[in-house]
């Protein structure tokens, strides 16, 4: 439940980070001055707090999530904020001449855009981008606070009914462990793969 | 090497600022078909600033530029209009540029550096760029580095392959800012003769230059910059060797103590100062 739930959430807010990052890059426009407080918003307060506010706190206005629901939406925004960072880090790392030698052959902003600016940024993004996906799992370690079903519910069900807590917990690091580590080891690979674009 | 009156590029009363700061200042210029003009200078002159209005990689504030028919204002004049995408397009299409950090596409090879522009912009078949690119690698020499990767070449090879990238568009006018700055001073040579062959062929030419016999040798025209603005202008063996202006003489005094340039100036005899 974890991974599922975390995954959908992260593709989510892979897509924001993706649209939100250009928003960045011209701060003062009316859309990038949205997305930056976004991206302060969600970097800026602690995560359980933003995780009660969508859970207990919409049911102020009316909206009433379930746990996943709530999950769901928390794993996209929060993660949103700092893909939209991540995404930003990388167009911002491809070379300001870049950008120059693509507009001096004529190539349109959108197609320089294409073929020139980002498969490179791809490259410089591709490390924060695997700390990003790894954050993103350890965070959903929070979820059980609201009810939501995933590694920690079970281990806190578990301590509860049977009062191991230190074996019980010891498994749930090693079920986060055992997601996390083919994350790392995909990322390297990655990393290898698109050394020859820098 | 003068053929026509009408110039190719045209530019009056030309200013730009980025913020307060003011970078260029009345800047009037012609070139015409077939003509090489150095532009010498400080650094922060504005040497780069002005190369990049013209194929309007910049946009200006003050003046207008002319570019092979295109007109274009300054953003703070009164008939200001903003420059259609196919205007833009246009230019730098006519317009060729080399730059002093080369900026290769490090993501792509030697010959899909090349054919990127044409096969983008002007919608050449594949086939046929690719050709093109050969054949314009061959002329520099560097037809084997073809499959190559960027970074895999040395300065020179890479500015030989920039200059490549711009030819490949077969532009009108190139445009040239500082080539040989960056390079290693046993690779300035090779791409310095590629420039004189360009030259040679006709090609018109703006360009951005330290190398004073360089200048002295292949330029018709020399722009003397300082502070934003033009000091001096004139034939190239004129300007370099018998300067008109005291700014000019400073400049060139201090450049040319470092690099072999015989001249038959005398400072001294100096008569009348600009």
């Amino acid at each position: 439940m974890t991974v599922r739930l975390t995954l959908l959430g992260t593709v989510v807010a892979l897509a924001i980070g993706i649209v939100g990052a250009p928003g960045r890059m011209r701060p003062r426009s009316v859309f990038g001055r949205i997305v930056t407080v976004y991206v302060e918003i969600v970097r800026g307060t602690p995560q359980i707090l933003q995780l009660f506010l969508i859970f207990f706190g919409l049911t102020q206005v009316r909206i009433d999530l379930s746990p996943d629901q709530a999950a769901f939406v928390w794993i996209a925004l929060y993660g949103g904020g700092y893909a939209t960072e991540v995404f930003r880090a990388g167009l911002e790392g491809v070379d300001r001449g870049q950008h120059e030698a693509a507009d001096a052959l004529g190539l349109r902003p959108w197609r320089a855009m294409l073929r020139v600016v980002i498969p490179q940024a791809v490259a410089v993004v591709l490390p924060p981008l695997t700390s990003f996906l790894v954050l993103q799992l350890k965070a959903s370690s929070l979820l059980f606070t609201i009810g939501a079903a995933g590694i920690m519910y079970e281990a806190q069900l578990g301590v509860n009914t049977t009062s191991h807590p230190g074996v019980l917990y010891a498994m749930a690091a090693v079920a986060f462990l055992v997601l996390n580590l083919p994350l790392t080891r995909l990322g390297a690979y990655l990393e290898r793969r698109v050394a020859v674009y820098r | 090497m003068q053929n026509g009156t009408e110039s190719v590029v045209e530019v009056r009363g030309l200013g730009k600022r980025f913020g307060r700061n003011r970078v260029l200042e009345d800047i009037d210029l012609d070139v015409h078909a077939g003509e090489v003009v150095a532009v010498i200078g400080p650094s922060g002159a504005g040497k780069s600033t002005f190369l990049r209005c013209v194929n309007y990689l910049q946009p200006f504030d003050r003046g207008r530029l002319r570019v092979l028919r295109h007109e274009l204002q300054g953003t703070e004049e009164p008939g200001y209009r903003r420059p259609a995408p196919a205007t833009l397009t246009a230019i730098r299409t006519r317009v060729g540029m080399v730059f002093q950090t080369f900026n290769l596409f490090p993501h792509l090879t030697v010959q899909e550096n090349i054919t990127l522009g044409p096969t983008e912009t002007k919608g050449m078949p594949r086939g046929e760029a690719d050709d093109l690119a050969l054949r314009l690698l061959a002329r520099v020499g560097l037809q084997d580095k073809a499959k190559a990767y960027p970074r895999r070449l040395s300065g020179g090879q890479q500015q030989r392959v920039a200059i490549c990238r711009a030819l490949a568009m077969q532009p009108e006018i190139m445009l040239f800012d500082e080539p040989t700055s960056m390079l290693d001073p046993e690779l300035v040579g090779e791409v310095l003769a590629v420039i004189r062959e360009l030259a040679d062929d006709g090609m018109t030419m703006l360009l951005a230059t330290h190398e004073m016999s360089f200048a002295r040798d292949v330029a018709d025209t020399v722009v003397v910059m300082a502070e934003r603005r033009i000091v001096e202008t004139g034939p190239a063996r004129e300007v370099l060797t018998a300067p008109r202006t005291r700014r000019t003489r400073a400049f060139l005094h201090r450049v040319l103590d470092h690099a072999a340039v015989p001249d038959d100036e005398d400072d001294s005899a100096d008569a009348g100062e600009g």
